[in-house]
C-alpha cells in the first residue's frame, strides 16, 4: 500500500515486513475458498456508492458463498 | 525475472539452467541397473519448467497473443469489489492454483507407473510445455479479452452454436465420468478399510460443525473453523486406527465395494442437495486448505528424504500387456496420464473466476501458464512416490485379483514371474505396517501413492506406528477432495441438467424450485452411480474400464479448448503463430480418436469395449458364466455395460469431429476476411480506468 513511505530499519521493519506477508497469506487463503478481500471491497464500496451502506462482513461472507456454489461452478478433477 | 533475462550475466544463468537440466535428465535418462535417486528427476524437472515458462510461455504472451499491459481487464472495468475485483498476482496465482489441483495429477501418473518411470515423465514434461500450459494460458486470455466468459459461450460465439450444444454435451459427459472414476478411486481405497473408512466418514460430521460455527457461532471466520476441522481431522485419524484395533467397532466400518458405491450415491444426492453452508462448503475449505497444504509438506519431504526410484525406467510393460490398465504406449500413456500434462478440464477453470480478477494482462502468462507447471510439478512428485515403492509392491497393489489370486503367496509368486522379485513376506509385512489387512489389489492409485508418500514421510517423522498414521493421513486426504469433487460435481452436473431439461419445459430450469432441483440432482447422481456401480462389479477392476474412459474425456475436452484457440488466433489475424495451438490440437486429436477407436474396435476384450462385450454375450448365450459374473443376468449386464462403454466413447470421438469441423469452417471464413473477425469486448486503456 504504501510502498514510497521510508521504511525504519530494524526489528520494527522485520516486523512489519512479517505482517504483511501473513496479511498477504490469509488473503489467498481466503480467496482460494472463494472469498475475496473485504477490505478491497469497503474500500471499492466507500468510493464508488457513498451513499449505500456496504454490507456487513457477515453478509459479505454470505454472499461471496451463494456464489461460489449458486450457479454451474466447475472445479477440477 | 524480465530484465534478467537480457544482460549478459542473466543470459549465463539461463544457459547454465539449461546444462543443470539436461545433465539431470541424462541422469535420469541413461542410468541402467542401479536405483536412480529421485533428486535428479526433480531437478531436471524443476529447470525444464522453469526454461519452459521463462522462453516458452514468454514467447507465446509477447508474440503469438500480443498480451497488452496497457489494456483494462475485465476486474478493472467491471470492478464490483465481488465478482471483478483486481487481486494481486500472486494472491490469484494460489487461487488458480487451488482450483486446478485435484485427484487427477495424483491418480493418473501412479497409474502411469506400470511402464516405468521414463515415459511418463516424458510426458508429463513435454505436454505441459506444449499442450497443458499453452491451453490453459490461451484460454485464460481469451476469456479475458471477453468480459471473462465461460468455455461453451465462447465457442457458441466463435465456432457457432451447434459447435456451442455439442461442448455442452461433451463438458456433461466428462462431469459424470468423471465424478464416477474419482468416486471408484475412493470406494477402491476404503473398501474393507475400517480405518479409511471411520475417518473418512468422520469428516461428515467435522464439516457439519464447521459449516454450524461459521454460520451462527462465528459468522465467516474461516480460518478459524478451518484450523479447528484440521485438528478433528487428525483425531479421527488417531481415533480410527482403535477403531480398527476393535474388533466390534471394525466390523461397523468396514464395507465392501458395493455396500460403500451405495453409501457414495446417497453421499453425493444428500450433499449436493442440501443447503451449501451446512456440509458442502465447509468441506470445501477443509479440503482446499489440506490439499494445499500436503502438496507442499510432499514436496519438503521428497527434498529432505531424496528416495530412490525403485522401479526400473523403462518396464517391459509398454507393449500394451500390463496388469494396472490395457493399451500399448501409444495413445494409453498420454490418455492415462491426462492431468498432469494437459487437462480440458482446466480450460472451464481459466474461464471460470480468475480472468475476471486479473488485474493486468501481464499476469496472463504466470496464472495460466505458471498455474499448469505447478500442476506438473504436483504430478511429478506423484510419480515420485509411486516409483520410489518396491515394484512387486506396487504391482501388488494395482493388479487385479484375476491376476494375483487372493493370497500373498500367490500373488508374491504371480509378481515375481513378470522380473518382479518379491516376497509374500515383504507384502504382509507392508500391510501390517500400515494398519491395513492386505495390499493385495487396491487398485484405484490412491492406495499406492498413500503408502508411496507415508514411506517418504515416516524417514521425516518417524516412529511406533507413525507409517499407519501417514498412510491414514494420505488416503484421508484423497478422499477429502475427491468427495469435496463429487458432491460439488454433482451441483455443476445438476445446474447443467437443469439447463438442458429447461429447453423441453420451462419451469424445471428455476435453480430454487424443488422439483427441478431434485429431479435433476437424481439424474446427475444416477448417471455417475450408474457408472461407479458398474466400475465396482467389472471384471477387469473397474479402473482399467473407466479411467481410460476418464482419461479420453478429459483430452477431448483440452482438444476442444484447443480447436478455440487455434481458430480465434486465425480469426485475430495471427495466423503465422497458429502453430503454437495447432500441434498440441494435432497430437490431441490424435491420441483420442486412436484411444477411441482402440476402445471399440481393439480384438483384445481388455482393450476393446465390443470385443469384452460379445466375449460375456456369447459366453451368456452358450449359457456359460465367466468370473466374477455368478448368474447368466450378471453376464447380460456386464455386456451391456461394455456396449454402452463404447457409446459413450463414440459420443467423445463424435463431438471432437463436429467441434474439429466447425473450427476449420470458422478458420477458413476468417481467412476470406482481411480484417480481423474475433469477437473481443473493444479496447479501453487500463490507464482511464479508476480502480
Amino acid at each position: 500500500m504504501n510502498e514510497a513511505a521510508p521504511t525504519p530499519a530494524g526489528p520494527s521493519a522485520l516486523r512489519a515486513a512479517l505482517r504483511s506477508v501473513w496479511r498477504q497469506l490469509c488473503e489467498t487463503a481466503r480467496l482460494a475458498v472463494g472469498v475475496p478481500d473485504y477490505g478491497t471491497y469497503l474500500e471499492h464500496h466507500r468510493r464508488n456508492h457513498p451513499d449505500m451502506p456496504p454490507l456487513s462482513y457477515e453478509a459479505f461472507f454470505a454472499d461471496r458463498l451463494a456464489a461460489r456454489y449458486g450457479r454451474g461452478r466447475s472445479r477440477c478433477c | 525475472m524480465t530484465t534478467m533475462g537480457n544482460t549478459l550475466l542473466g543470459k549465463l544463468g539461463w544457459v547454465a539452467l539449461a546444462l543443470v537440466g539436461a545433465a539431470c535428465l541424462g541422469v535420469v535418462a541413461l542410468s541402467r541397473g542401479e536405483p536412480v535417486n529421485a533428486i535428479w528427476l526433480v531437478a531436471a524437472a524443476m529447470a525444464i519448467l522453469v526454461i519452459g515458462y521463462r522462453f516458452y510461455g514468454r514467447f507465446i504472451a509477447d508474440h503469438a497473443l500480443g498480451i497488452d499491459p496497457s489494456r483494462a481487464t475485465p476486474a478493472l472495468r467491471r470492478n464490483d469489489g465481488l465478482d471483478f475485483v483486481p487481486t494481486n498476482r500472486w494472491v490469484l496465482y494460489g487461487h488458480h492454483f487451488a482450483a486446478i489441483a485435484g485427484a487427477g495429477p495424483l491418480v493418473g501418473p501412479v497409474l502411469a507407473a506400470q511402464m516405468g518411470y521414463l515415459p511418463g515423465t516424458l510426458w508429463i514434461l513435454a505436454g505441459v510445455i506444449f499442450a497443458g500450459a499453452v491451453q490453459d494460458m490461451i484460454i485464460l486470455f481469451l476469456s479475458t479479452r471477453r468480459d471473462g466468459r465461460s468455455l461453451g459461450d465462447m465457442i457458441r460465439a466463435e465456432l457457432g452454436n451447434t459447435a456451442g450444444t455439442m461442448a455442452m454435451l461433451g463438458i456433461l459427459a466428462i462431469m459424470i465420468i468423471l465424478l464416477a472414476v474419482l468416486a471408484l478411486v475412493v470406494v477402491k481405497a476404503l473398501a474393507e478399510s475400517p480405518w479409511g473408512t471411520f475417518t473418512v466418514a468422520a469428516t461428515i460430521p467435522i464439516a457439519i460443525f464447521m459449516g454450524v460455527y461459521m454460520r451462527w457461532l462465528r459468522p465467516g471466520r474461516i480460518l478459524e473453523a478451518s484450523l479447528i476441522g484440521l485438528v478433528l481431522l487428525l483425531a479421527s485419524i488417531w481415533a480410527g486406527g482403535h477403531v480398527a484395533a476393535d474388533p466390534e467397532w471394525a466390523k461397523a466400518f468396514t464395507f465392501n465395494g458395493r455396500e460403500l458405491a451405495w453409501l457414495m450415491i446417497a453421499y453425493g444426492f444428500v450433499a449436493s442437495v442440501l443447503p451449501v453452508w451446512f456440509l458442502l462448503a465447509p468441506r470445501d475449505y477443509l479440503s482446499t486448505f489440506l490439499k494445499i497444504g500436503t502438496i507442499l509438506i510432499l514436496a519438503l519431504a521428497i527434498f529432505v528424504v531424496r528416495p530412490d526410484l525403485q522401479m526400473p525406467a523403462v518396464t517391459r510393460f509398454i507393449d500394451g500387456s500390463g496388469p494396472v490398465w490395457s493399451g500399448s504406449l501409444f495413445p494409453f500413456l498420454f490418455i492415462t496420464i491426462a492431468c498432469g500434462a494437459v487437462s480440458g478440464f482446466h480450460a472451464l477453470i481459466s474461464s471460470g473466476t480468475t480472468p475476471k480478477m486479473l488485474a493486468t494482462e501481464a499476469d496472463i502468462r504466470l496464472i495460466g501458464y505458471g498455474g499448469m507447471l505447478m500442476e506438473a510439478f504436483v504430478a511429478i512428485m506423484a510419480l515420485v512416490a509411486a516409483t520410489a515403492l518396491q515394484p512387486g509392491v506396487y504391482f501388488a497393489m494395482n493388479s487385479p485379483t484375476a491376476v494375483l489370486g487372493g493370497t500373498v503367496e500367490s500373488a508374491a509368486q504371480a509378481i515375481s514371474q513378470w522380473g518382479f522379485v518379491i516376497t509374500p513376506e515383504v507384502l504382509s509385512q507392508t500391510a501390517k505396517e500400515i494398519g491395513e489387512n492386505t495390499i493385495l489389489s487396491r487398485t484405484g492409485g490412491a492406495p499406492t501413492l498413500a503408502v508411496g508418500m507415508a514411506q517418504i514421510l515416516h524417514n521425516v517423522i518417524s516412529g511406533e506406528g507413525m507409517m499407519a498414521f501417514w498412510y491414514h493421513y494420505a488416503i484421508l486426504f484423497e478422499a477429502l477432495f475427491i468427495l469435496t469433487t463429487v458432491d460439488a460435481g454433482t451441483r455443476v452436473g445438476r445446474f447443467m441438467i437443469q439447463d438442458l431439461l429447461g429447453t423441453v419445459h420451462g419451469p424445471l430450469r428455476h435453480t430454487e424450485s424443488w422439483g427441478g432441483n431434485l429431479i435433476a440432482t437424481a439424474l446427475c447422481v444416477a448417471g455417475w452411480g450408474w457408472f461407479l456401480y458398474q466400475g465396482v462389479v467389472d471384471p477387469l477392476g473397474g479402473i482399467n474400464t473407466l479411467w481410460p474412459l476418464f482419461g479420453i474425456a478429459n483430452q477431448m475436452l483440452a482438444a476442444l479448448a484447443l480447436i478455440l484457440a487455434c481458430a480465434v488466433l486465425i480469426k485475430m489475424k495471427r495466423d503465422r503463430y497458429v502453430w503454437i495451438a495447432a500441434l498440441p490440437t494435432a497430437w490431441l486429436v490424435l491420441c483420442t480418436l486412436t484411444a477411441s477407436w482402440q476402445k471399440l474396435f481393439h480384438e483384445n476384450p481388455k482393450i476393446g469395449f465390443i470385443a469384452n462385450a460379445r466375449r460375456f454375450a456369447d459366453a451368456a448365450a452358450r449359457n456359460e458364466i465367466l468370473a466374477p459374473a455368478k448368474t447368466v443376468a450378471d453376464m447380460q449386464r456386464v455386456a451391456f455395460n461394455n456396449y454402452l462403454d463404447a457409446a459413450l466413447c463414440g459420443l467423445f470421438a463424435i463431438v471432437v469431429l463436429v467441434t474439429l469441423f466447425f473450427g476449420i469452417r470458422a478458420a477458413l471464413a476468417a481467412r476470406r476476411s482481411s480484417s480481423p473477425t474475433a469477437l473481443e469486448t473493444p479496447y479501453v486503456a487500463a490507464a482511464s480506468v479508476g480502480t
